[in-house]
C-alpha cells in the first residue's frame, strides 16, 4: 500500500494514464467499455451459449459430456487468446504501480510483444494439434426418445448450422426466442456465434491495416525527399481506387474464407493510418530527441519504432477504434451482398440480407435483431473512439 | 500557385496510370471471364465445340493476347477517349455511363443539399450553447445516426414503408413508376421525387454528424478567439458576431470538404442502389465486376480515378486560398 | 467578408438548379439512346401493293380466327434484360421471350396438344427414306412484315449465317453441325442434307427462325454481330422499340400472313427486383410474371390477390429439373454405393413441400420430362432413409476409423466441398439442408459459394467435388450431350464425369433411330441405368407457374404450356388502347 501511494506521489502521471482518467470522466464512455466487454464475453462464451449439444448427458448408465467434446480448435484459440488479454491488463495495471513512468511503455511494449509471441504460438500448436470433431447426433431427440438422461443444455439449445424445413421463417416465439431463418435456424443462436465474425473481423482487420500504414507512414514521414515522393503516389493510388470495388474485386481471387475476408479488408484500408504517422514523423523528424538518437547511430528500426512511434501513435489508436466499426460495417455489407463468408456461416449482415422476403413480407424479426446488433457494436466503437479523441486531443480538453 | 497547379496535374500521370495498372491487374488476373458467363453453364455445346467457342469469342473480344498487350491497347483506345463496349450490354461504355451518372448524382446533389441545410445551423446552434443539453443530446443523436447500418435502415425502410405488411407509402424500388414517361413534365418529377424519398434518406442520415462536428469545433475555436472577443466588447450584437464572423471563418474547412466530395459523387452506393434498385454508378461497378464486363470496370476506376485526384487537388487549392496562413510549399 | 455569404448562396441554388437539370437530363438519355437504335434500320410497313389477308388458311393451321375481341395490350414483368435481340446470335433465354413465336417463325411447330410438328412456314416437308435429306416447300402466302415474300435465298442466307464462324452464333450453330449444306431446290424449296442420320434434325431444320436477308445481309460478319436490335421476321408481332432498362415494346403485324392475334401490343418490362415486380402486378401496372416458389405458393393463398390475378401451375416439356451432381473423379464419388447414400439422405419430399411450398412439385428420376414419352414411367424415386445411406456407407467402405466424427477410408476423410452459384436463394437453402443432413451421418460438407463467372469456369473445368445446377427440358431431348462419355472434359457438358460403356452404345445407337417407339424404347433403359448410378441426385422438378391478370380471357393450358397468341380481352375490360 504504502509503495503505491509513494508511486503516486512521486512519479507523477504518464500519459496513457492521463488519457485513462479522461476517458472514463464520461459515464457513456465508460457504458460503452461495458458494453464492448459483454460482447467480447458473448464471443468468446459462444459455444456454451448456444449449442445444440448438452454439456453433460447420461447414456446407459454412462456420463458423456458431448459439448466439451466438440469444441473446435477455434474456440480453443479463442480462450486462449481472452486468457492472454487478461494477463496483459493483468500487467498493465502491475505496471501502474511497480514500474517507473519513464521506462513504462518500453515495458508494456516487451509485455505486448512476448505476450502476442506466446500467442501465436499456441494459435498455431492448438490448430495443429487439435483434431476437428464432427459431432451432429440429435440429442435432443434421444432424451425425447428415453435414451439419455439428465442431460443439461446450454441457454440456447440450437445449433447455429442445424436446419429445420418445418420451422421456417418463424416468428418470434417459445421454442426459438428471436424466431427462425429462411431453413429453419435459430436467430439467437446465430446472432450469438455471428458475434465472433464481427469482433474478430475488426479486430484482425484494424491489426493488419495498422501494421501497414504505421510501417509505410514511419518510412515515409522519416525519411521524406524521394522516398516520400514516390511513396505518397502509392498511397495516392490505393486512397483513388474504390474501396468497396477492390475488395469485391479481390474476393473473387481467393476462396471464401473468414481470415481472406479480414486479411482484405485490412490490406485496403490502411491509407489513412499511413497518412497520420507520415504527418506526426515529419513533426517529430526534427525533434531534438529524434536527432539525439539519431546521432547516437541508434539502429533505425529503434529509433523508428522505440522512440518516434510512441509519440505519434495517438491518431492512430483513434482510427483503430473506428476503424473496427468500419470493417464490422464493411464485413456486414459483403455479407449482405452475398460476398462474404461462406453459408452457413452466422455472419449478421447476411441475416439482415433475409429480412424482406420476396413477396414483400417484412420478416421483422431477421431484420431487427442483427440490425441492432451491429448498431450497438458499431456504436458503441465509434463512441470510445470519439471519447478517446477528445481524452487526447489536448485543445478540447483546454477548451472543455 | 500556378507552378504548383501545373505540377500537381503532371504528378496526376503517373497516378493514374498507376491506378489503372493495379485495376487492370486484378481485374485479369481474377479467376473467372466475360466469356464463360455469357456462355453459362453450356448444355448446348459439346465437349469439342465448347473449346472452340470460347476460344472464338475471346478472340472476339481480345481477350485472348497476352495481359500487358491488352493493356497496352487499352490505353490506346482511353487516350483517344474511347472506352470500348461493354461485353455484356454491347454497347459503347460511355453510353452507359452517361445513363447512369445523373441518377448517383442527383441522389448524391439532394443528399448534399440535405446535409448541409442542417448541419450548418446545427453545428452553429450545439457550439453556441455548447456542453448544454442540446448540445449533449444532438450529438450523442448524431452519432447514432452515424452507427446506423445503411442496409439495415434500407431494409427496416422497405419493409415498413413499402410492403403489404405495414404501410405502404412508397414504391419498394426504381427511380420511376412504370406508366412514368408518358407523364407531362411535373407529375413526372412529382412520380420521381416520391421514388427518391426513401434512398435518399438512406444516403443522408449518417452525413449529419461528421459535419455537424466540423462547423462545431470550427465555431468552438473561434468564438474564444481574440477578434471575436473584441467584436463583442465593440458592442456588436451576439448575431452579427456569430453569423458575420466566427461563423465565416469556421465554414472554410467545411467548404474545402466539398471539393473532396467530388469523387465520393459520382461513386454512388452499391448497398443503397441495389436495395432500392437504383440503376446508378454503385451498381453498374458492381455489376462489372461481378460479370467482368473489364471495359466498364476499366472505365469506371479510371473516372473515378481522375475525378478522385482532382477533388483532392480542388480541397487543397480551395483549402490554401481561404486560409492565406497555409503556403503551398508544405504540400506535396 | 460580405461576398463570401453571397457565395454560398449562390453556390446553393446553382446545385439545385444542376439537380434538376440532371434529372431532366436523365430522362432524355435513356430517349435519345432508343433513338439512336431505332435510326439503324427503318421499319416499313406494308405498301399498298399487298391485301391484308382476312382469312388465314393452310394445311396446318385451323382455318378459322382466334377468338375474342381485338385489342388491349399484355404487359410482361421480366425479371431480367435480354443482352441483345439478335435471334442468332443472342444466348439469353429473355431474348427468346421476345422474339420466338413472336417475330420469328420457322417451318415447322409443335402442335400444342398433340405435341407433334405442324406446318408454319412451310407448305409441305418430306424426310428421305435414309433420314439424310429433308425438303421444305415453302407456302406461298408467307411474307415478312414489311411485305417482302419469303423465299429460298432467305433460308440459305440465314443457314449461312448460323453456320458462318465469325458470326457469334456458335452456341446455335452447334445444332446444326450435322447438316452439310441446304440447297435451294426453287425459290420456294430448300433441301437440307445431313452428315449423319439425326432424329432432332427434323426439329432443328424445322425449329430455323427464317431471316430476312434483305434486312440482314451483311459484307463482314461483324456488322451482323453488331445489328443487335430492330428484329425483322415474318411474325404476328413487329418490333416497336426498345427502351433499354426499361422495356421492350411489339405491335401486331397488321400483315400478318397467317392467324393475327387479338392483342394489338406486347410490352415487355423489365423489372429485376422480385418485391417491386409483385408489387407492380398488383398495381396493375403489369399483367404478367413468372413469379417465384416463395411468391407463388403464398400468394396464390391470398384471396385479395387472387380475386384479380390468375395464379397459373402448369406442367410442360420445358420445365427441366434441379440437381445435385457428384464429380466421379473425386475419391468419394467413384463409388455408386456414395451416389446412392447421397440420395437416400436428402429430403426431397420436405424440399417440396416446405422450401418450395409446391405440393406440386415431384422428385425425378431421370433427365427427361416426368410426363413425356422418353422416361420409364415406372422407375420411382429412392426414398428418404438415413439409415440406409449409412448402410451403403458402411459398405463401400467408409467407416469412422479415428473416431473423430468423420468417416474415412485409406486415410482421406470425407469431407468434401459443395459448390454454389452465390446469390441464388434456393441453392444456397438446398445445399446447407443437404450439410446438416451429411453432418448427422458422418460427412463434412463445406458449401463453397463462387459468383457465376467463376463458378461457370469451375463447373467447365470439373473443379468441384458436388455441385447443384438446374437444366430446363424439351419435347424430346438428346442425352448426349450431358450424359455421354466423351463429353467429360474439355469443357464439355457432362461435368460430373459420368462414363458408362452401355449408356454410350444406347445414346448413339438412339440418336440414329429415327421410328419412335424404338428410340423411345432406348431411352428407357437409359433411364434406368441412371437411376442405379445416380451421377446426379435429381432433386426436384416443378410445374411452370405464372400470374397472370385475370381480364385475359382465352387461356388454355395445352400440353406444351400457354399459347399467348391466343390470349384476348373482352372489350369491356380493355385497359390500353
Amino acid at each position: 500500500m504504502n509503495k503505491q501511494q509513494e508511486s503516486k506521489v512521486s512519479w507523477g502521471v504518464s500519459y496513457g494514464e492521463m488519457v485513462f482518467r479522461e476517458f472514463v470522466k464520461g459515464w457513456l464512455n465508460v457504458v460503452c467499455m461495458v458494453l464492448i466487454a459483454f460482447l467480447f464475453a458473448v464471443a468468446i462464451l459462444a459455444p456454451f451459449l448456444a449449442n445444440d449439444k448438452p454439456f453433460v448427458i447420461r447414456i446407459d448408465g454412462r456420463l458423456y459430456f458431448p459439448l466439451f467434446q466438440d469444441l473446435r480448435p477455434n474456440d480453443y484459440c479463442v480462450f486462449l487468446a481472452a486468457i492472454i488479454a487478461g494477463v496483459q491488463l493483468f500487467l498493465v495495471r502491475r505496471n501502474r504501480r511497480r514500474v517507473e513512468p519513464s521506462i513504462r511503455s518500453a515495458v508494456l511494449w516487451r509485455q505486448i510483444w512476448v505476450n502476442t509471441g506466446i500467442l501465436l504460438a499456441g494459435v498455431i500448436l492448438l490448430l495443429i494439434f487439435i483434431p476437428r470433431r464432427l459431432d451432429a447426433t440429435d440429442y435432443k431427440a434421444m432424451v425425447a426418445s428415453g435414451k439419455g438422461s439428465g442431460a443439461i443444455f446450454a441457454p440456447v439449445p440450437y445449433g447455429y448450422a442445424r436446419t429445420d424445413l418445418k420451422m421456417r421463417e418463424q416468428p418470434p416465439g417459445r421454442e426459438h426466442w428471436l424466431g427462425t431463418d429462411d431453413v429453419g435456424s435459430d436467430v439467437l443462436c446465430r446472432l450469438i456465434h455471428g458475434s465472433r465474425i464481427s469482433l474478430s473481423v475488426g479486430f484482425v482487420a484494424v491489426g493488419i491495416s495498422s501494421i501497414i500504414g504505421i510501417a509505410i507512414g514511419a518510412i515515409l514521414g522519416y525519411f521524406g525527399g524521394r522516398v516520400d515522393f514516390v511513396g505518397m503516389r502509392i498511397v495516392e493510388i490505393m486512397m483513388a481506387i474504390p474501396t468497396f470495388f477492390l475488395i469485391i474485386t479481390i474476393v473473387a481471387f481467393f476462396p471464401r474464407s473468414l481470415l481472406n475476408i479480414m486479411i482484405i479488408i485490412g490490406i485496403t484500408s490502411w491509407t489513412d493510418d499511413a497518412r497520420f504517422i507520415r504527418a506526426e514523423f515529419f513533426k517529430l523528424r526534427n525533434q531534438d530527441f529524434v536527432q539525439a538518437a539519431v546521432s547516437l547511430g541508434l539502429p533505425l528500426r529503434s529509433i523508428l519504432f522505440r522512440h518516434m512511434l510512441p509519440n505519434g501513435i495517438a491518431p492512430v489508436l483513434v482510427n483503430a477504434s473506428f476503424g473496427i466499426a468500419g470493417a464490422i460495417f464493411i464485413e456486414a455489407a459483403l455479407s449482405f451482398l452475398g460476398f462474404g463468408v461462406a453459408p452457413p456461416a452466422p455472419s449478421w449482415g447476411q441475416m439482415l440480407s433475409l429480412g424482406v422476403s420476396t413477396t414483400g413480407r417484412f420478416l421483422w424479426w431477421l431484420t431487427l435483431f442483427p440490425g441492432l446488433a451491429i448498431f450497438f457494436t458499431v456504436l458503441a466503437y465509434n463512441l470510445v473512439g470519439e471519447a478517446l479523441r477528445d481524452a487526447i486531443d489536448p485543445r478540447l480538453r483546454k477548451a472543455a | 500557385m500556378t507552378t504548383y497547379i501545373v505540377r500537381r496535374l503532371l504528378l496526376m500521370i503517373p497516378t493514374l496510370l498507376g491506378i489503372t495498372i493495379m485495376v487492370f491487374a486484378i481485374s485479369r488476373i481474377a479467376p473467372g471471364d466475360p466469356v464463360s458467363l455469357s456462355m453459362g453453364p453450356g448444355g448446348q455445346l459439346d465437349a469439342a465445340r465448347a473449346a472452340d467457342v470460347r476460344k472464338a469469342r475471346m478472340a472476339l473480344y481480345g481477350l485472348d493476347k497476352p495481359i500487358p498487350v491488352q493493356y497496352a491497347k487499352w490505353l490506346g483506345r482511353v487516350a483517344r477517349l474511347d472506352f470500348g463496349d461493354s461485353i455484356k450490354h454491347h454497347r459503347p461504355v460511355i453510353d452507359i455511363i452517361k445513363e447512369r451518372l445523373p441518377i448517383t448524382i442527383t441522389l448524391n446533389l439532394i443528399a448534399f443539399v440535405l446535409i448541409y441545410t442542417i448541419s450548418l445551423p446545427l453545428g452553429v446552434l450545439v457550439a453556441v450553447k455548447h456542453k448544454q443539453f442540446l448540445d449533449r443530446a444532438s450529438s450523442v443523436l448524431l452519432f447514432m445516426l452515424w452507427s446506423l447500418p445503411s442496409m439495415w435502415v434500407g431494409q427496416m425502410l422497405i419493409g415498413y414503408f413499402c410492403g403489404p405488411t405495414f404501410k405502404n407509402w412508397f414504391p419498394p424500388a426504381g427511380l420511376s413508376s412504370n406508366y412514368a414517361e408518358q407523364l407531362p413534365f411535373f407529375p413526372w418529377l412529382a412520380d420521381r421525387l416520391w421514388h427518391l424519398v426513401l434512398p435518399v434518406t438512406c444516403f443522408t442520415y449518417s452525413g449529419f454528424a461528421y459535419l455537424t462536428k466540423q462547423v462545431r469545433a470550427g465555431m468552438l475555436d473561434n468564438l474564444r478567439a481574440d477578434y471575436v472577443r473584441t467584436a463583442r466588447a465593440k458592442g456588436l450584437s451576439n448575431w452579427v458576431v456569430i453569423f458575420r464572423h466566427a461563423f465565416r471563418n469556421s465554414v472554410i474547412p467545411v467548404i474545402t470538404i466539398m471539393a473532396t466530395l467530388l469523387p465520393a459523387m459520382l461513386g454512388g452506393s452499391v448497398i443503397i442502389e441495389s436495395i432500392f434498385s437504383v440503376p446508378g454508378m454503385g451498381l453498374l461497378a458492381f455489376e462489372a465486376v461481378t460479370t467482368r464486363d473489364y471495359n466498364v470496370v476499366m472505365a469506371v476506376a479510371t473516372i473515378g480515378g481522375v475525378l478522385n485526384l482532382i477533388g483532392l487537388l480542388l480541397g487543397d487549392i480551395a483549402y490554401a486560398i481561404a486560409d492565406p496562413r497555409i503556403s503551398f510549399e508544405s504540400s506535396v | 467578408m460580405n461576398g463570401r455569404s453571397g457565395v454560398i448562396t449562390f453556390l446553393f441554388f446553382l446545385f439545385l438548379a444542376v439537380m434538376i437539370l440532371l434529372q431532366v437530363l436523365s430522362m432524355v438519355q435513356s430517349d435519345r439512346l432508343y433513338e439512336r437504335l431505332n435510326r439503324l434500320i427503318e421499319v416499313r410497313e406494308g405498301g399498298a401493293a399487298f391485301r391484308s389477308k382476312a382469312e388465314a388458311s393452310s394445311a396446318g393451321l385451323p382455318g378459322e380466327e382466334y377468338p375474342g375481341d381485338e385489342g388491349d395490350w399484355l404487359i410482361w414483368g421480366l425479371s431480367g434484360e435480354p443482352e441483345n435481340l439478335n435471334t442468332i446470335t443472342s444466348t439469353s433465354m429473355y431474348s427468346r421471350y421476345v422474339l420466338s413465336g413472336n417475330i420469328f417463325e420457322g417451318f415447322l411447330e409443335y402442335d400444342p396438344d398433340k405435341l407433334t410438328h405442324r406446318l408454319v412456314l412451310a407448305e409441305s416437308y418430306e424426310v428421305s427414306k435414309d433420314g439424310l435429306e429433308i425438303s421444305f416447300r415453302i407456302r406461298g402466302d408467307v411474307h415478312f412484315s414489311d411485305g417482302t415474300p419469303i423465299t429460298a435465298d432467305d433460308v440459305i442466307f440465314t443457314f449461312e449465317t448460323i453456320k458462318n464462324p465469325g458470326v457469334d452464333a456458335a452456341s446455335l450453330a452447334n445444332y446444326y453441325r450435322d447438316i452439310e449444306r441446304v440447297v435451294k431446290v426453287s425459290d420456294r424449296e430448300v433441301k437440307f442434307i445431313m452428315r449423319r442420320v439425326y432424329f432432332l434434325s427434323l426439329e432443328f431444320t424445322g425449329g430455323m427462325p427464317i431471316l430476312p436477308r434483305h434486312i440482314y445481309k451483311f459484307d463482314k460478319p461483324d456488322e451482323f454481330n453488331k445489328h443487335i436490335s430492330n428484329p425483322v421476321g415474318s411474325g404476328p408481332y413487329i418490333f416497336e422499340k426498345w427502351d433499354v432498362g426499361r422495356e421492350i415494346v411489339l405491335r401486331r403485324n397488321e400483315n400478318y400472313w397467317g392467324r393475327k392475334p387479338k392483342l394489338k401490343k406486347i410490352v415487355y418490362r423489365i423489372i429485376t427486383n422480385d418485391t417491386a415486380a409483385i408489387q407492380s402486378l398488383r398495381s396493375k401496372d403489369i399483367d404478367y410474371i413468372r413469379p417465384l416458389p416463395d411468391q407463388f405458393a403464398e400468394l396464390s393463398k391470398n384471396e385479395e390477390f387472387a380475386k384479380d390475378i390468375r395464379c397459373l401451375s402448369y406442367w410442360h416439356p420445358g420445365v427441366g429439373y434441379f440437381w445435385i451432381g457428384w464429380n466421379e473423379d473425386k475419391p468419394f464419388f467413384k463409388d455408386r454405393r456414395v451416389r446412392l447414400a447421397m440420395t437416400y439422405l436428402v429430403d426431397r419430399e420436405m424440399i417440396g413441400k416446405h422450401l418450395l411450398r409446391n405440393p406440386e412439385a415431384k422428385v425425378p428420376t431421370g433427365p427427361f420430362y416426368i410426363y413425356g414419352r422418353q422416361g420409364d414411367p415406372n422407375i420411382q424415386p429412392w426414398p428418404c432413409d438415413p439409415e440406409k445411406a449409412k448402410k451403403l456407407l458402411d459398405e463401400a467402405g467408409w467407416i469412422d476409423h479415428d473416431g473423430d466424427g468423420v468417416r474415412d477410408k485409406d486415410g482421406v476423410p470425407f469431407r468434401f466441398k459443395y459448390m454454389i452459384g452465390s446469390g441464388v436463394t434456393l441453392h444456397e437453402q438446398i445445399a446447407k439442408l443437404v450439410k446438416d443432413e451429411a453432418a448427422k451421418v458422418g460427412i463434412e460438407v463445406t458449401l463453397d459459394p463462387y459468383e457465376w463467372s467463376v463458378f461457370s469456369q469451375r463447373l467447365k473445368d470439373r473443379q468441384f467435388d458436388a455441385v447443384n445446377l438446374a437444366w430446363g427440358g424439351a419435347v424430346e431431348e438428346d442425352p448426349y450431350q450431358i450424359w455421354h462419355s466423351s463429353q467429360v472434359g474439355n469443357r464439355g457438358s457432362n461435368f460430373v464425369g459420368f462414363k458408362n460403356a452401355e449408356a454410350d452404345a444406347i445414346i448413339e445407337e438412339a440418336r440414329q433411330t429415327l421410328d419412335e417407339d424404338k428410340r423411345n424404347a432406348l431411352y428407357h433403359r437409359f433411364h434406368r441405368i441412371l437411376h442405379e448410378e445416380q451421377p446426379y441426385t435429381f432433386i426436384y422438378t416443378r410445374p411452370e407457374q405464372r400470374f397472370l391478370d385475370k381480364r385475359v380471357e382465352n387461356v388454355i393450358i395445352h400440353k406444351l404450356g400457354v399459347d399467348e397468341r391466343e390470349w384476348y380481352v373482352p372489350k369491356e375490360k380493355q385497359r390500353y388502347k
